[in-house]
């Protein structure tokens, strides 16, 4: 076990969306437009990092028995701290972020790795962890989004907070809005997901 | 017994701990971000009557007048929160109406500028929670055009309920929720000029 390693398991063995499977709901539902995706993952992943060390440098104070509500206690304040001090200091950003902040709360990847990582290892081990599983997530969410966003508007990187219209690829009337509403969320998800363990096990069975 | 005491005093440490930073956090910030939202509101005043050295908040005059006419069948505003007069040189010339009509993922912030001679000088929308490439596109000037030149008289409807105003493909009901508000702007205005409000 080293720090890189710990830091790169996230990307892609690990990762936190195809892998592991956690966070489906603030993916499926903001996996709309790159911008969404960015935007998204960098919030998560400083939440997930700070959390992450708290969690960590407390590992030894909290019981197990009341672990989880600790744990929420934990996210909760730091995601209502960042929301606060962001919506302060940097209410450009904030105006962009802000709406997916209350999302992180309900976001599982965070609560996951306070209690699988987290709370059983060292404050730096959780730092690499903390930002390698949010880099994965902002990767997993970006890959996700471009899919949707160009199947589904015919345009790439439209940031509308900052009036930018975005790349036009084709014209929107041959979209197909489907694949930007949840069921076209759905199923270009499990496509991924599929097409990666289907390269997974292949590069498996050459190894073997 | 004795390990529901200490694990419950635990946990009451952390909670005190967490709610004593948070109560930190909440008072450096606080007045910062109420001058942003000030801030941010004195804009979308701004842009929407345009010509207005200065704003008065003149919610309250407005809201009154419904309670006057009681008797006779008042209008109903119920988007309309608050209502903005804007002056030149103590001279009113135009009205800003702040509106909450109800979109696809929520309520849509929006606020609406109409001229002296009750015609739509402006729109933008401060906050909304609507789906990102579609819904979203309310804040967008391409659509926002659409409502510019209207005057009270006909209602200001989407064209798919047979009004004048052409929705975003695929969000209806965001589309319908902004014409909602500017029809109660444009009601509410020519009703308070009737009324000898301005």
């Amino acid at each position: 076990m080293s720090f890189t390693s710990q830091l790169t398991k996230g990307l892609v063995k690990e990762n936190p969306t195809f892998r592991i499977l956690l966070g489906m709901c603030p993916t499926l539902a903001v996996s709309l437009a790159i911008s969404n995706g960015i935007g998204m993952g960098i919030a998560a992943t400083f939440v997930l990092v700070g959390s992450n060390v708290i969690v960590s440098m407390l590992r030894n104070v909290i019981p197990s028995k009341i672990r989880i509500p600790c744990f929420i206690v934990v996210i909760a304040s730091f995601v209502t701290m960042v929301d606060l001090v962001m919506a302060a200091f940097v209410p450009k950003l904030h105006e962009v972020l802000g709406i997916f902040i209350p999302l992180i709360v309900v976001n599982c990847i965070i609560l996951a790795r306070a209690e699988a990582f987290a709370s059983k290892n060292g404050v730096m081990y959780s730092l690499a962890d903390g930002i390698g599983m949010g880099l994965g997530f902002t990767l997993a969410l970006t890959g996700l989004s471009a899919i949707r966003e160009l199947l589904g508007t015919g345009t790439l990187l439209a940031v509308p907070d900052f009036g930018f219209p975005g790349f036009k690829i084709f014209d929107r009337s041959l979209a197909a809005v489907m694949v930007i509403l949840p069921p076209g969320g759905f199923i270009t998800l499990g496509l991924l997901i599929g097409l990666l363990n289907s390269l997974t096990r292949k590069k498996r069975k050459a190894h073997a | 017994m004795r390990d529901v005491l200490k694990l419950g005093f635990i946990l009451f440490a952390i909670c005190a701990v967490a709610a004593g930073a948070l109560a930190f956090v909440n008072d450096i910030t606080e007045e910062r971000i109420a001058a942003q939202a000030a801030m941010k509101l004195e804009h979308a005043l701004e842009s929407v009557v345009p010509g207005a050295e200065e704003f008065k908040d003149e919610t309250d005059r407005v809201l009154a007048l419904k309670v006057a006419v009681a008797d006779g069948g008042r209008p109903e505003f119920p988007t309309v929160k608050r209502v903005y007069a804007g002056y030149d040189n103590g001279e009113m010339v135009g009205a800003a109406f702040a509106c909450a009509p109800a979109g696809y993922g929520g309520p849509i912030d929006t606020v609406v500028g109409v001229s002296r001679d009750g015609v739509v000088t402006g729109l933008t929308v401060v906050k909304h929670t609507e789906t990102p490439g579609l819904g979203a596109n309310v804040t967008t000037r391409q659509f926002q055009e659409r409502f510019l030149g209207l005057r009270a008289g006909a209602p200001v409807k989407v064209t798919r309920d047979g009004g004048q105003v052409e929705a975003i493909t695929g969000a209806t009901i965001s589309s319908r929720a902004m014409a909602g508000a500017v029809d109660q702007a444009l009601r509410l205005f020519e009703f308070a000029r009737r009324q000898g409000v301005w």
